[in-house]
């Protein structure tokens, strides 16, 4: 590794100087004393173990952070369920809004049908089919009204005259006829309505 | 000193998780030629001990400062010494007197007396080469120490000192010509020193 100085006007003083130096160099070959090694071992090791902590901390933190989320949406979420729940039915049973409409026509006296502002996707079901087996409560219904005094009467009726009455139907089905059990009051009040077919 | 870069590297990366074993490499493979080096700077043993605790305690704390794309270890090791020894040397002022009263009394006492030199041991011959090596300025110095008493290449101590080889070259000329000439003032010829 050594290089000869190309610029050296006198090359044996030069080189007698040179090895001096070398003389000097291997007479001085000693170390850091060992407690300076030693300290920073020490140092290492404890600037290590310090990470190590820190890493740890960080991790912890970083866990601690995602239960905190965690828990904070699973207390959000049962009041978020229902408010699904309430749409994906309505998305399902697209016909119950009729009933509602129906019976604010009825109660208004008035039995337009608010025709224009229905929207029905084309690739609806005639009937939806969760509520073909169960009675579906129609604005007239009256909870007092003990249940003895109610009757199941079958019939069959076009879909339009079925989604007037607030059955769950398609009124694009028109003049095709459905059967349905209708719950009637002693005074034919109709309060709930189940389609058998 | 041999290098390995690669090896180099790999015990830094070793280092950077924790290895301890890796670290104690480094460390005995650096440690002898940074202390000297500081030490052939400031003179000072313990100058020395702190500049090398220094550069390896700042290698614990950013072992990732060291790019190996600007140079080997060593070469970014001298640099931390280097800046550290000069920051220390500022700092206690030792890098004026020690010409000024090394020469002063060097010579007053070598050249009234030469018959007291040939009485000298090697030893004692060394140690005032070694003085007039510290009394050199510390450009001088620098490159003193790093070619001839580490035997660090031209190339190296060039990337080191953010200078040309050529002006490591010509430093060291002029370097050698100062140690050459206060030998000869005080009556040290480098023959005597090598005898």
């Amino acid at each position: 590794m050594r290089e000869i100085d190309p610029q050296s006007d006198g090359p044996m003083e030069n080189d007698q100087l040179t090895q001096a130096l070398r003389q000097l160099a291997s007479s001085s070959r000693q170390g850091a004393p060992a407690a300076v090694g030693m300290g920073l071992a020490t140092a290492f090791r404890r600037h290590h173990r310090r990470r190590k902590l820190v890493r740890r901390l960080n991790v912890a933190a970083f866990v601690g952070c995602i239960a905190i989320a965690a828990g904070l949406l699973s207390i959000r979420s049962p009041h978020q369920q229902p408010q699904n729940q309430q749409t994906h039915e309505g998305s399902g049973k697209i016909e119950e809004k009729p009933a509602k409409a129906l019976s604010a026509a009825s109660v208004a006296g008035t039995p337009a049908r608010p025709s224009a502002k229905r929207v029905t996707p084309k690739a609806a079901p005639l009937v939806a089919s969760s509520v073909r087996r169960e009675f579906l409560a129609l604005p007239g219904y009256d909870p007092g009204v003990p249940a003895e005094q109610l009757s199941v009467v079958r019939v069959q009726l076009p879909a339009s005259a079925l989604w007037q009455m607030g059955a769950p139907v398609s009124p694009d089905s028109g003049a095709r006829k459905f059967m349905a059990d209708f719950v009637v009051a002693q005074d034919g009040t109709p309060y709930a309505v189940r389609l058998v077919q | 000193m041999e290098e390995s870069p690669l090896e180099d590297q790999e015990l830094l990366r070793q280092l950077c998780k924790g290895n301890e074993t890796a670290f104690t490499a480094l460390y005995e493979r650096y440690q002898g030629p940074l202390y000297r080096f500081a030490l052939h700077m400031s003179g000072n043993t313990a100058t020395a001990e702190e500049v090398t605790q220094e550069v390896f305690m700042l290698l614990i704390g950013n072992p990732k400062g060291y790019d190996a794309e600007k140079g080997p270890m060593s070469g970014y090791l001298f640099g931390i010494a280097r800046n550290l020894t000069r920051r220390v040397l500022q700092r206690s002022r030792l890098d004026m007197p020690i010409e000024e009263e090394w020469l002063d009394t060097g010579e007053a006492g070598f050249t009234s007396d030469l018959d007291v030199l040939s009485e000298l041991s090697n030893s004692e011959l060394l140690e005032y080469l070694r003085k007039a090596v510290q009394a050199l300025p510390e450009q001088y110095r620098e490159v003193v120490a790093l070619c001839d008493l580490e035997e660090m290449s031209y190339a190296d101590a060039a990337a080191l000192l953010e200078c040309s080889a050529g002006t490591v070259a010509s430093r060291l000329h002029r370097a050698r010509g100062m140690l050459k000439s206060r030998m000869l003032k005080t009556g040290l010829s480098s023959e005597k020193c090598v005898k």
